[in-house]
């Protein structure tokens, strides 16, 4: 049977579509959907007529919808102005032109992609995805979104994201082989200054296993230490070398990946110290 | 799914499947700028369309997301009647449309970004043109347009030549127009909706025999006109390169096989009414193959009772190229001058090094393709070639038939750099049309491209290298392994040129080389830009640099202490000839020495590096470089002038123009000789039928080759044009002489061109002036070149930058300018990307892994070196049209050499295998032991 297109124009709608077919995906920007689902017979429901557009504020979250794409972003005063995503607008900067003009917020979670620019990211904020189901809204943070099945997640419909009234540190480093590339490694680190110390560390990192992880391990480690502490390259290599081993694939052997993490999580706290004195 | 939209600005009514993608419904309506080069996969940006004012790729869009009331703009709303927009004009002045394929997307990213940004800056530029993939122009004069579109000085081209009036200065090309207005250009264009349309059934061995193969199911299915095979397709062999004849090329292809010798060898042909049907009957056809041993490495394949990969009989190969079957081996040759071993015994130093390379892409915007008819009995193919008369050859061999029987019409070429000078596909067309008297199209995907063209060559190499302790070197040997796939095409000349490009560089009285090359099962081996120059530069001069280092000598000092200059006699020429002896010669021009000043001054050679980590250490390297132009004794050109009736001019030129802008070379060329503006010629080239021969576009030869015999045509038609004024006013010859702009005056009488073409076109006149040119020679100008690297070199991951760049080319007189410099940053950049990042991947059954721009990835305009310079340098040239000499192709040969010389100075390990990925260089890293031996070039191992 040929594969149908549907054009909902509620989300009821949307979801009702999508419980009723069989081999049914959501398409948003259709960045990465569209790629994968060319030359197979794949039924899809266009999101583009549905209310999901638009940046807001609200209880104490910045909420983004999920048809807001990443250029929209950019341009979004709310998110220009606030700290703790000039990172998640930098990661914007990082994909093309036209991939950003078409990308939406909702995709990035929907295509759970371990080598995405945003997902490490949002595992290092306070962030949750917000859904819509047959059985109404649900809220969950973003890593609970992540570790269930497609199969157990909703429509999403908007990304909230904590606003921080503290001082906060959040930076982003990915390798990719060229500038149009989906990064080999991208990793993310969060913490709350005090002093010299960094806590409530997070850390993540997407493109060494199957999807993008936080290194709880790493972050037990590092939690509360002075980031100007000579000894947290080695902690930091030592850790890597120790963990399950990654993807290995053509971007690169899992033992590389690892030295890019490593590197780039170094490079992020030794910055860190930096940026805190600037 | 029925729909109004605004197409640009016109309201139109669209009635479509939603699932089809918006490129698809657009080209549909005939909107030639849609152009789809990566199979969809949104990452050429050539399929950029503006919609409701943001800029998308049309192929990820499907068309149920397109809203009635949408504004769609494509690159065909920017012309009103024939004007052009100010974008288009912009981008024809910088001289940033060459192929032209990319155009119409990269003038769309402009406008989105004027449409956004009052007052851009260059890197809002490179933002907005960070999706939009350009392969020949290397991205940096986009930065041009944007300045032009501010009435801000571009880069300054006036000071060439400053003698002539056309030649040397910046000139919109003469196909240009036609190329930014997305009119019908490419083969593409060309094809009718009656074309029956071709697939490939593809091997999925890398080895194997068809036992058996059943095509009655596919030949039944509704809609198919004809299926080829081992079992009713030609058996004569033939070799697919399009290079000079008789080829140094064995004859050990042919259409349809019954052995499969790579994973995507042809085991049949289909050609049906539509892609679907054609996909289907591919699907049914039943094949029952027996699985041969497969060798993936040259390595392999010459060692003693290895699997024959072409058992064959020899006796039908044009030329003996020290081929031989038995062994695997497809080619070979050695030779030199003086004698090697004794000037390593004088030599205080010596290195001796292995080096390799691995397989890189061409991978031109525009994928290979071809269209097929019959008109009054006669074959017409519309190709995207770079070899229209070799094709014709090549294809009345394959079909028996004579080549009076066939039309060979070069269209447009979106990119060619060496991939186009093989017969990829065009076989496979001229058979259907042939026997099914049907129209035909053949277009081949990205996938295709990737592995059923041609790749450069993967070599391998012993360097041997020696010097007094004052840096007098003393002897140089090169002994070369390279792998050309199952076919032979090329086998000879790309390795040999890898010597014959490298060697000549050196004042050095002992040199040899010794070339082999063996068949393997891996994808097909063949020309890219640079034909071998580039690995054999990178070999050689790598071991040059390790001599200085030993030798405590700065690499500058010894490269200038060494390297030839004008006037040189270059005797190893002999020997390094192509099947043949080659021509010894004494160089024409040489502007090494300003080129090394020139870059030395712009690198900072120097300068102290300063790292602000302790982990990132930095390096400079630098390499000379040489190419040819053309090939001396090989290649010939021809070309006509005929005089219109109102004194305009007409080209018929054989040379072919691949986007280079030989077909302007021709009109400046020809507009410089008769004095007269650039509007009045027209040209018309490459076409079998309407021009004369030439060999095509390859080896460096279209300025020199085709430039000289347009030069020749023209100073014949002057002559001409003088004689007969001096007739026709009756004054002696000698007291005429020709003006601009465009007449013939004696003392106080004159006439206009367009007097003497009526008085000759008329009734009592003599006839239409027509003049002839014929180039062919033994003697041949060589472009010299040095580029300098400095890279950062991450020392826990292997990650690399390259910060600063810097290649200066001597090219005699750019004819050209604007367009040559832009080739010059084409390859270059293209060569940082081979360096880095460019490589195909295989799995174990030579499956290969990253057939796709997502996976192969190619330099965007974000990825150029933050400080990036390429530089042309005049200098006295004689042999040339006006002094002109090849350019282009040279570009590509410095990269390898002077980032892996530069990475060493950073690290000081030495490189010694190429692409320098990070991955390659963590793993050196970790192993920091010298292994100067990496390959057993006695028994075949790999260490």
């Amino acid at each position: 049977m040929a594969a149908e297109f549907f054009i909902p124009e509620t989300l009821e709608e949307a979801v009702s579509i999508k419980e009723k077919t069989a081999k049914s995906f959501y398409l948003g920007g259709g960045t990465i959907l569209n790629l994968w689902t060319k030359k197979s017979s794949k039924n899809l429901i266009s999101l583009h007529k549905l209310p999901l557009k638009g940046i807001n504020r609200s209880n104490g979250f910045i909420e983004i919808g999920s048809m807001t794409t990443m250029t929209e972003m950019t341009q979004d005063p709310i998110l220009k102005d606030n700290i703790p995503l000039a990172e998640l607008l930098k990661s914007c900067y990082e994909v093309s032109k036209n991939t950003r003009n078409m990308a939406t917020a909702g995709g990035i979670f929907g295509s759970r992609y371990t080598r995405s620019d945003f997902l490490p990211l949002f595992l290092v904020m306070d962030c949750d995805v917000i859904s819509y189901t047959s059985g109404g809204e649900k809220r969950e943070s973003a890593e609970s979104y992540l570790a269930n099945p497609p199969s157990k997640t909703g429509l999403i419909t908007r990304i909230a994201i904590r606003e921080k009234n503290e001082p906060f540190f959040i930076k982003t480093d990915r390798f990719a082989r060229s500038s149009n590339d989906l990064p080999v490694i991208k990793t993310a680190v969060s913490f709350i200054p005090k002093g010299n110390s960094m806590n409530d560390i997070k850390i993540a990192c997407g493109g060494l296993y199957d999807k993008p992880v936080r290194l709880y391990e790493l972050e037990e480690l590092l939690e509360g230490r002075d980031y100007s502490d000579g000894s947290i390259p080695e902690l930091i290599r030592n850790r890597f070398a120790e963990m399950a081993p990654g993807r290995s694939d053509i971007r690169g052997p899992e033992d590389f990946k690892k030295a890019l993490a490593s590197s780039m999580i170094e490079d992020i706290i030794a910055g860190s110290g930096k940026e805190q004195k600037a | 799914m029925k729909i109004k939209i605004k197409l640009n600005g016109k309201i139109r009514t669209f009635d479509e499947d939603p699932m089809t993608s918006l490129s698809e419904v657009l080209k549909k309506q005939r909107l030639l700028s849609i152009r789809t080069d990566c199979d969809g996969s949104g990452m050429c940006g050539a399929c950029s369309v503006i919609i409701n004012g943001v800029k998308k790729h049309s192929c990820m869009v499907r068309f149920g997301q397109i809203c009635d009331g949408d504004e769609i703009f494509t690159a065909e709303g920017f012309a009103k009647g024939r004007d052009l927009h100010p974008i288009q004009k912009a981008f024809l002045d910088a001289g940033v449309v060459q192929c032209g394929h990319c155009t119409p997307g990269m003038m769309l990213a402009v406008k989105e970004l004027l449409d956004n940004i009052e007052n851009p800056t260059p890197e809002d530029m490179m933002d907005y043109l960070s999706a939009n993939m350009c392969r020949c122009t290397g991205y940096k004069q986009y930065f041009d347009v944007l300045k032009m579109l501010k009435d801000q000085p571009a880069e300054d081209m006036s000071s060439f030549r400053k003698d002539l009036r056309i030649v040397g200065k910046r000139q919109i090309k003469v196909d240009g127009p036609k190329l930014v207005k997305a009119e019908p250009a490419y083969v593409g264009d060309m094809v009718t909706s009656d074309a029956l349309v071709i697939k490939v059934k593809k091997s999925p061995h890398p080895h194997a025999f068809i036992k058996s193969i059943d095509t009655s199911e596919a030949e039944a299915l509704e809609g198919v006109e004809l299926v080829v095979t081992c079992k009713n397709g030609p058996s004569r062999p033939y070799n697919t390169a399009g290079q000079g004849f008789p080829e140094p090329s064995p004859y050990d292809f042919r259409l349809v096989d019954r052995t499969m010798r790579y994973m995507g060898d042809r085991v049949a042909i289909v050609a049906a009414v539509d892609a679907e049907t054609a996909e289907k009957a591919i699907e049914l056809i039943k094949v029952e193959y027996e699985l041969l041993p497969a060798i993936f490495s040259p390595f392999d394949a010459k060692k003693p009772g290895a699997v024959l990969i072409q058992d064959r009989d020899i006796s039908a190969d044009p030329l003996p190229i020290g081929q031989d079957p038995k062994t695997n081996r497809a080619a070979h040759n050695h030779g030199g001058i003086g004698d090697v071993e004794k000037g390593l015994e004088e030599a205080d130093i010596i290195v001796e090094r292995d080096y390799g390379s691995s397989r890189v892409h061409c991978t031109p915007m525009e994928t290979h393709r071809c269209f097929g008819y019959i008109e009054n009995g006669r074959l017409v193919l519309r190709a995207s070639t770079q070899v229209p008369w070799h094709l014709r050859r090549i294809i009345s061999n394959i079909l028996g038939i004579r080549e009076n029987q066939i039309h060979i019409i070069k269209e447009r070429v979106g990119g060619g750099y060496g991939a186009k000078q093989d017969l990829v596909m065009e076989d496979i067309v001229a058979w259907v049309t042939w026997h099914t008297g049907m129209p035909s199209y053949y277009e081949m995907t990205r996938e295709e491209e990737f592995v059923n063209c041609r790749v450069r060559h993967n070599m391998f190499f012993r360097v041997r290298a020696g010097a007094k302790k004052d840096g007098t070197i003393t002897a140089l040997d090169i002994k070369e392994v390279s792998d050309t796939g199952p076919y032979g095409n090329h086998c000879l000349t790309v390795p040999m040129n890898a010597c014959s490009k490298s060697l000549p560089l050196f004042k050095c009285p002992n040199m040899h080389y010794d070339v082999s090359t063996y068949y393997t099962n891996n994808i097909i081996s063949g020309a890219y830009q640079g034909y071998g120059a580039p690995q054999g530069s990178y070999a050689l001069q790598m071991a040059v640099a390790e001599l200085a280092k030993k030798l405590g000598m700065d690499q500058l000092d010894l490269l200038r202490k060494n390297m030839v200059e004008k006037g040189y006699h270059l005797e190893i020429l002999k020997s390094l000839g192509e099947g043949q002896e080659g021509i010894a010669q004494v160089i024409s021009s040489c502007g090494l020495k300003e080129c090394l000043d020139r870059g030395e001054e712009l690198i900072g050679w120097n300068e102290p590096l300063i790292s602000d980590s302790p982990y990132i250490k930095k390096g400079r390297g630098a390499a000379i470089i040489q190419q040819g132009s053309g090939l001396p004794g090989i290649d010939s050109a021809n070309a006509e002038l005929r005089m219109f009736g109102d004194g305009t001019f007409h080209i018929l030129m054989g040379g072919t123009d691949l986007g280079t802008g030989l077909d302007t070379l021709a009109v400046k060329v020809s507009s410089e000789m008769l004095c007269t503006d650039f509007e009045n010629f027209s040209i018309l080239s490459a076409d079998t039928d309407l021009t004369p021969f030439d060999v095509g576009a390859y080896a460096s030869s279209g300025t020199y080759f085709s430039g000289m015999a347009v030069y020749r045509a023209a100073a014949d038609m002057k002559e001409k044009v003088l004689q007969t004024a001096a007739d026709l006013m009756g004054v002696s010859r000698d007291s005429v002489k020709m003006e601009y702009p465009g007449r013939v005056v004696s003392g106080d009488k004159s006439l206009t061109y367009a007097e003497i073409a009526a008085k000759t076109q008329c009734g009592n006149g003599i006839g239409q002036l027509i003049s002839k040119g014929n180039f062919t020679t033994e003697e041949a100008p060589i472009p010299y070149g040095a580029h300098f690297a400095e890279v950062s070199v991450d020392t826990r991951s292997g990650e690399i930058t390259v910060d600063k760049y810097y290649a200066i080319q001597e090219c005699g007189t750019p004819i050209n300018p604007e367009l040559a410099l832009g080739q010059v940053y084409g390859g270059v950049v293209k060569s940082i990307g081979h360096c880095i990042y460019e490589e195909m991947k295989f799995d174990k059954n030579g499956k290969c892994l990253n057939p796709n721009f997502a996976d192969y990835k190619v330099p965007m305009i974000r990825d150029l070196p933050k400080n990036f310079k390429c530089e042309l340098i005049e200098v006295d040239e004689h042999l040339g049209p006006y002094g002109g000499k090849s350019v282009s192709e040279i570009s590509t040969n410095g990269a390898a050499a002077c980032i892996g010389i530069a990475i060493y100075n950073a690290i000081g390990i030495w490189m010694q295998e190429w692409p320098f990925t990070p991955e390659y260089i963590y793993r050196a890293l970790q192993d920091k032991t010298d292994k100067p031996h990496l390959y057993d070039f006695v028994t075949g191992m790999k260490s």
